[in-house]
């Protein structure tokens, strides 16, 4: 943990997976929908916001979060979307990896086995900008 | 949403950090730290599940939940793992890529637009096997 320790495979299949959320989920469905980028936006969140709630009815609980983890995922990579803009979408992206791979580098490089070794972490990564 | 309608890249992207998950996070920590895969799995949810419990610190809400739910979703993709085993890591990689597949077609091409579309897609979601 905290993610197992990113490498180059990893880092790369969410970076894949991340800017498919802007180029297909945005740019590709708003020109479909003939709607605005931010009215997209607004969409997918408010979509996400209505399915979270019923999440509830998937009985296997590792099914349940795995699909409650990757829709929050997009949720809050939306929200931060909608804030920085698309137009830079993967410079942001890029600092997102970073940070991941920030959390990872910590962990495992100075952390691991410490007492406190997950409090301490956390203060990093607030302190670690996006 | 649901996750924006799937395209390849980013199914590929899923399963390349996926797979990183297993073979780096798992199989090749195991070999590095000379213990079993079981004990790998077992270690690494109990470092997420500690955690989890200070992420709170973090500050800003957006990066927060990007971290809580990054964390999550790893963490029950291992708990599957455990459930399934090891040496049906593949299978299910591609079972799981199937499930989120599943997830945008039927919402995409029978339920957008219709009352109770989240609920219905919730519950379908539920009798898929993984």
């Amino acid at each position: 943990m905290p993610i197992c320790g990113f490498n180059e495979k990893m880092l790369k299949g969410l970076t894949a997976l991340t800017e498919g959320l802007v180029e297909h989920g945005l740019v590709y469905r708003c020109k479909k929908n003939r709607e605005t980028i931010e009215q997209g936006i607004k969409r997918e969140i408010s979509d996400m916001a209505r399915l979270i709630p019923e999440l509830h009815r998937i009985d296997d609980s590792a099914k349940r979060i795995l699909t409650e983890g990757i829709v929050k995922y997009a949720q809050s990579f939306y929200m931060l979307t909608r804030k920085t803009g698309i137009e830079n979408y993967k410079e942001n992206i890029g600092k997102i990896m970073n940070y991941f791979k920030f959390m990872d580098e910590k962990y495992y490089g100075e952390l691991e086995g410490q007492p406190d070794d997950m409090k301490d972490l956390t203060k990093f990564l607030n302190e670690k900008e996006i | 949403m649901p996750f924006c309608g799937f395209n390849e890249d980013m199914l590929k992207g899923l399963r390349l950090f996926h797979r990183g998950l297993v073979e780096h996070g798992i199989i090749e920590r195991s070999k590095k730290k000379g213990q079993s895969i079981e004990t790998t799995i077992q270690n690494e949810l109990n470092d997420m599940q500690r955690f989890q419990k200070e992420i709170y610190r973090i500050s800003n809400p957006k990066i927060r939940e990007l971290t809580q739910n990054l964390t999550s979703y790893a963490c029950s993709f291992y708990k599957l793992l455990q459930e399934k085993g090891i040496e049906n890591y593949s299978q299910l990689i591609k079972n799981l890529n199937n499930f989120y597949f599943e997830m945008d077609r039927k919402f995409y091409s029978e339920l957008e637009g219709k009352m109770d579309d989240m609920k219905l897609l919730a519950e379908y979601l539920d009798k898929i096997e993984i």
